[in-house]
């Protein structure tokens, strides 16, 4: 393991850019410092996971890369393109797992993949096949023209999933996305995500306070300290893929997980 | 692409809410209606059993005479007809108020401070104590009556369509800003199909107060409508007729509540206020 500040290759533009970002809640003497001069960045194709305990502005960090919210301080920057500058034509495509599945209830599951497409403009009959697709690679393709209701919490997730990837985003975050379901199903996701981000490659920034889920997944763990949120360490996890449940069970792993519990103190 | 192998291992059981359902459930409108005639029955017998005076209480049988004989009459579907139309005009109207107000209270804070007041007031006035004041100001007239439905059937479609706006979850506004919606993506995909529910709800609370205010409407001035027709046949004794009224204003309220809600199903039916009454 080796302590290193950027994994992307010299001259190439990472997907995604965070430069001198603070954030501060409220004003005067009441404010508080969510964030401290974070700096970090995504190679193409790379699993990043920011790691940190509860509180630690983790989830703030992310919704500003979701633009749902705007930094006090520093730029965002994907592939490029200045996040909170751009228009709608050159906007980068974000995509976002919610704690919970968020899926529109009045919306059956296809249509609630090709949200993403249809807010784009994307013909109907275009953005239905690709949503199939994606309902073929997350394994519900029977369960196409079903109600969200009609549906278990795992598989909601997955059609989340699914409407995360849809169009091709520069950038999926993700939010804790399976800290609402049961460790079985968790365990299951872990696993499910870890194949399908190996077979497609997509970029990744998952958010989570779980040191297990965070080297299980992992191409490199961002470890936030607390209050401020600021970056204590950034590690390569060079355990090799596919990785599995029994990887839990082995020495290199163990060893990861004592340092980051370490760091995390 | 290829789909992913583990898809089938960790496969969960869809959500299944098939139940045997007991026979009650079943056969629910058919015990409802065999209870409607069992009630005439009842009815009919008592005012035998116990010699009623017909003044008083008139058997289901002379009801019935009655409305035969009144559906012949062409001054009762003239009647008719006027409730009628009061009803639905006034009832639109108060859905396009309500609707309207409600979603701009909704959406803001200070609006709905500054207006909760008057909303609580009226809640708690009694609304047909102003008929009065409408007579003086709209006359005798189907304007008057019509003011009386709106203000009745207004109140529970603009609470509703209140509680409806504020209470879209900000995840969900969430999701849409991810993906940079545009202000009208957002009323369309997520605002308006996130508040039908209450919306509809309130409409369906509001069909029966519509049907109370023309006939109270009705009762305090003017000489048209079933509800002047009652008063009428009060004065002349005609108690069959006043209780043949009431039926034929009992099945059209009947109608028009279970129209509105067969329409709330069919649109909303997604919402746990169908799929969990069903």
């Amino acid at each position: 393991m080796s302590n290193v500040e950027t994994s992307s290759a010299p001259g190439s533009v990472p997907k995604l850019a965070v430069k001198s970002l603070s954030h501060c809640y409220g004003r005067g003497e009441s404010a508080v410092w969510a964030l401290r001069d974070i700096n970090v960045e995504v190679a193409d194709g790379e699993f990043v996971v920011l790691l940190g305990q509860s509180g630690c502005g983790k989830s703030t960090l992310l919704n500003i890369l979701g633009g749902l919210l705007h930094p006090t301080q520093g730029s965002v920057e994907v592939s490029g393109v200045p996040l909170f500058a751009a228009g709608k034509d050159n906007a980068p495509k974000l995509s976002y797992v919610f704690q919970e599945a968020n899926l529109l209830p009045w919306r059956r599951v296809l249509e609630n993949v090709t949200l993403p497409l249809e807010l784009r403009g994307v013909p109907k009959a275009e953005r239905e096949a690709e949503a199939r697709e994606l309902l073929e690679i997350v394994g519900l393709s029977d369960f196409a023209l079903k109600m969200p209701y009609e549906l278990s919490g795992g598989m909601r997730q997955r059609v989340s999933i699914a409407r995360a990837l849809v169009g091709q985003p520069d950038i999926v975050l993700m939010d804790e996305p399976f800290g609402a379901l049961d460790a079985m199903t968790r365990e299951h996701m872990n696993d499910f995500l870890q194949e399908l981000w190996t077979k497609h490659r997509f970029s990744v920034v998952f958010v989570t306070h779980s040191i297990a889920e965070a080297v299980f997944l992992a191409d490199r763990v961002v470890v936030l300290s607390s209050r401020p949120g600021a970056v204590r360490s950034i590690n390569e996890v060079d355990i090799p893929r596919p990785r599995r449940s029994e990887l839990m069970a082995s020495e290199e792993y163990s060893n990861m997980s004592d340092i980051f519990r370490q760091e995390l103190k | 692409m290829t789909s992913l192998d583990s898809g089938a291992s960790l496969e969960e059981k869809p959500v299944e809410n098939k139940v045997e359902q007991p026979v009650y459930v079943r056969h629910r409108s058919m015990i409802g209606a065999g209870m409607v005639v069992l009630f005439f029955i009842l009815w009919e017998a008592a005012v035998h059993f116990f010699e009623v005076s017909r003044f008083v209480l008139t058997p289901p049988s002379k009801v019935f005479e009655a409305l035969v004989d009144l559906a012949q009459k062409d001054y009762f579907w003239e009647h008719f007809r006027y409730t009628v139309s009061e009803i639905l005009t006034g009832f639109a109207l108060a859905i396009v108020l309500g609707v309207v107000l409600g979603v701009l209270l909704g959406r803001s804070r200070l609006a709905e401070a500054m207006f909760s007041p008057f909303i609580v007031a009226s809640q708690v006035t009694p609304k047909v104590g102003l008929m009065p004041l409408f007579l003086l100001w709209f006359g005798f007239g189907i304007q008057s009556k019509i003011a009386m439905v709106t203000l009745l059937s207004f109140f529970p479609i603009l609470k509703a369509t209140m509680l409806g706006v504020s209470s879209i979850e900000q995840i969900k506004r969430d999701l849409f800003q991810v993906y940079r919606a545009s202000t009208w993506q957002r009323v369309r995909h997520l605002e308006i199909p996130a508040v039908l529910p209450y919306i509809m709800t309130g409409i369906e609370t509001a069909s029966v107060l519509a049907v109370t205010g023309a006939i109270v409407g009705e009762y305090l001035g003017g000489s048209r409508g079933l509800g002047a027709f009652i008063v009428t046949t009060l004065s002349q004794l005609q108690v069959d007729r006043m209780f043949a009224t009431i039926l034929v204003l009992a099945v059209f309220g009947f109608l028009f509540y279970s129209s509105i809600a067969a329409i709330r199903r069919r649109v909303v039916s997604w919402h746990e206020s169908v799929r969990l009454s069903n």
